[in-house]
């Protein structure tokens, strides 16, 4: 894909109004502007537009006419199978201080904003855009390793800086998707697990000896209870009264399950309970009743103001009673009053249903039944006592009782060790693992703080997945990095051997910075020449050519390496464009020992331009152009394409 | 992006992840270089790096 810069305007800004239309065939350009006609503000424009950067646009602001609004174009032909044109418009308004973009392609009418294709959208950045366009007296940091330099521009080029964007962004992605889950170490909560895990092996140490005492009784406890149940010393009489007496008792647990039912529902009108709390409703509800309230305030003024006398014991006057009814219209309305007459209601049902009385006879019910209860307890124990105190095997019996006894306790306690209720997962969180009680509680326990470590586990887990692909980022671009420093070398050094006339002059490596054989630095001329190889490498690489602006391509150059330079930028270059001062043009344009003769190499498809400023206070040249040699004149600038005038003009104030 | 770049990049995901998962997140790579990802289309990347297992953990 090759792009040409085929067009700029500017209006009304710091650089002089100009036009120029670069020439396609014309690979090579020169425009000569002298010091201090705003060069440096043109090449900003250019760079600025380019990748749509721009910071305080007021170092465009033409400061000699005030100017509240300037105008700059930039068109780029884009050759890539098809022909595009993309033309870039910045309308500068220097009272707001902001610019404003417009897009136009061949393809779509002019759009706000910066659009440019998707095939060179990505190129378009601020780190590219610096490395085809540059200034040859500022080419140092190429060879300082601290700075970089070449290795910035090939990561851009190549996708590395990419690279390390996305991972980046994935990071940041990562770190928003894991909000709110648990960061850092896990040896707290490790510790905890610990001591859940002692704890759950005393409980289970306790559980087995509860279950080994019970073990080591039951066999005794059924050899008896198998005794007991085939005793042949009691009468079937007494078996039936014993029967009976468990049967009334159980008739009776029935009675009380009932009435405890019974009460339990009471229980819901608090008015059945208390007396108090009754009789202190229903004297509210009389005072609302007498008030006639909560009625609505309205109606309640309404009737006041019906009454002979008011509130306050005055005689009611028509006067009186016609602002009472007016006032009234301010009070409540009758949603306030449906919500009162809701409770109101409420509690009126709640008194009608209830009764205290009730109430007291169930709870004595049920204190007599109790008493029967406790009396057929009683009964039955000495129907116990009268079938066994002279039984054969009151021994047994004696001994089965006791066993009964420590069996039932030890049943009671492995269900405790197995199950205690309230060790809910809320109440064990934070629970001393020492003062959990049962199986239950810690198996709980432990679920919880298990849940947190692999939670924090996974977190560290997800991140060492996360940080192992970030390796493998970093290993592919180090490798790559390598073997691109190797081919740009090789690339940079066969477009030095075919523009330079000294063979000895090669590229070391390049891996920081561009490192030339056997020195320390280059010469002058050496340093462009790398530079400008050197963008043209990572430039074809990457599948684009861009246009190579050269701001003083030759400025520290000794007249004798200019023409070096020239020819290499002709031979090399889809397009160049070099702004130079007048003092640039010996060697670099001119013959050193013709300087009124272009060399031989640029005496076709050479794009020649020679701005210069037409403001009153500024020097003008001694024999300016004709009209019609002159390419565009805005009112305070003058373009060129006047060979002659171009090889001749030079301004006393130049430096 | 860079041939070689490219080439690297694969090499190493092919030694670390099953061919299928280098396969996907190289998609993704590429899908970040032509496209402005959202943050959706970021999550389903990490998702897809914390699922998938390495083959390769050293």
């Amino acid at each position: 894909m090759k792009i040409n810069l085929i067009h700029i305007k500017s209006k009304n800004l710091r650089c002089p109004d100009v036009e120029i239309n670069f020439q396609k065939n014309n690979k090579t350009n020169f425009i000569q502007m002298p010091n201090g006609t705003g060069k440096t503000t043109l090449i900003n424009l250019i760079k600025n537009t380019l990748s749509n950067s721009w910071g305080n646009i007021n170092e465009f602001k033409n400061k000699k006419t005030n100017a509240a609004e300037g105008l700059f174009v930039l068109k780029l032909e884009v050759d890539d199978d098809t022909l595009d044109d993309i033309t870039f418009r910045i309308k500068f308004d220097f009272i707001s201080g902001k610019e404003h973009i417009f897009t136009t392609t061949n393809q779509t009418s002019e759009k706000t904003g910066f659009h440019p294709p998707k095939n060179i959208r990505s190129f378009l950045t601020q780190d590219h855009i610096k490395t085809f366009l540059f200034s040859g007296d500022a080419l140092d940091d190429y060879f300082i390793d601290s700075e970089q330099t070449a290795k910035k521009t090939i990561d851009t080029f190549s996708g590395i800086t990419k690279l390390y964007q996305l991972t980046k962004e994935l990071e940041i992605q990562f770190r928003a998707m894991m909000r709110g889950k648990i960061q850092g170490g896990t040896e707290s909560l490790r510790k905890r697990e610990d001591l859940l895990e002692r704890r759950e092996v005393q409980i289970k140490d306790g559980l087995d000896s509860c279950q080994g005492k019970l073990d080591s009784i039951l066999p005794e406890w059924s050899r008896l209870k198998n005794i007991i149940d085939s005793r042949d010393d009691v009468t079937e009489d007494m078996n039936l009264k014993i029967d009976n007496k468990l049967e009334e008792i159980d008739d009776i647990n029935k009675k009380i399950y009932a009435n405890e039912a019974i009460l339990a529902e009471m229980s819901k009108n608090l008015y059945s309970i208390s007396t108090a709390w009754s009789s202190q409703s229903k004297s509210f509800l009389d005072n609302l009743a007498a008030a006639k309230l909560p009625g609505t305030s309205r109606s309640f003024f309404n009737d006041i103001a019906k009454q002979e006398k008011c509130i306050c014991g005055d005689e009611m006057t028509k006067e009186k009673s016609s602002i009472i009814i007016d006032n009234a219209k301010d009070y409540l309305g009758d949603d306030d009053a449906g919500i009162v007459n809701t409770i109101k209601t409420t509690n009126e049902e709640a008194l009608l249903s209830s009764s205290h009385d009730e109430y007291l006879n169930e709870i004595e019910n049920l204190k007599t039944i109790k008493k029967d209860k406790d009396t057929l307890v009683q009964d039955y124990n000495d129907l116990i006592f009268d079938r066994d105190q002279n039984s054969s095997i009151q021994q047994e019996i004696e001994k089965f009782r006791n066993l009964n006894i420590k069996k039932s306790e030890l049943e009671k306690a492995i269900k405790d060790l197995r199950k205690n209720d309230d060790e809910t997962l809320a109440i064990v969180k934070n629970k001393d693992p020492i003062n959990i009680s049962s199986d239950f509680g810690i198996k709980n326990a432990l679920t919880l703080v298990r849940d947190k470590i692999a939670e924090k586990e996974g977190y560290e887990e997800y991140l060492k997945k996360l940080n192992k692909f970030k390796e493998i980022l970093e290993v592919s671009s180090v490798n790559a990095r390598n073997q691109i420093f190797k081919e740009i070398t090789n690339s940079v050094n066969e477009k030095i051997s075919s523009s330079h006339q000294d063979k000895s002059f090669r590229i070391e490596s390049i891996n920081d910075s561009l490192k030339i054989e056997n020195q320390g630095g280059g010469s002058g001329g050496q340093e462009v020449t790398a530079v400008t190889c050197f963008a043209l490498s990572v430039l074809e690489r990457s599948g684009i050519a861009f246009p190579m602006v050269i701001d003083h391509p030759v400025t520290p150059l000794q007249n004798a390496a200019r023409p070096a330079i020239s020819e290499m930028l002709k031979d090399l270059c889809e397009q160049s464009i070099c702004f130079i001062i007048d003092a640039e043009k010996p060697g670099f344009v001119t013959k050193i020992s013709e300087p009124n003769n272009f060399h031989d190499y640029l005496n076709d498809n050479v794009g020649i331009y020679t701005i210069y400023r037409t403001d009153d206070d500024v020097q003008q040249p001694l024999n300016p152009p004709s009209e019609e040699n002159i390419s565009y004149k805005g009112s305070n600038g003058i373009v060129t394409e006047d060979k002659e005038f171009f090889t001749n003009f030079s301004l006393s104030q130049e430096n | 992006m860079d041939e070689i770049l490219i080439r690297e990049l694969e090499k190493e995901l092919m030694t670390n992840y099953s061919e299928s998962d280098a396969k996907q997140l190289l998609a993704h790579v590429n899908n970040f270089f032509k496209n402005q990802l959202d943050k959706d289309e970021l999550a389903l990347i990490v998702s897809d790096i914390i699922e998938m297992e390495r083959i390769n953990e050293n």
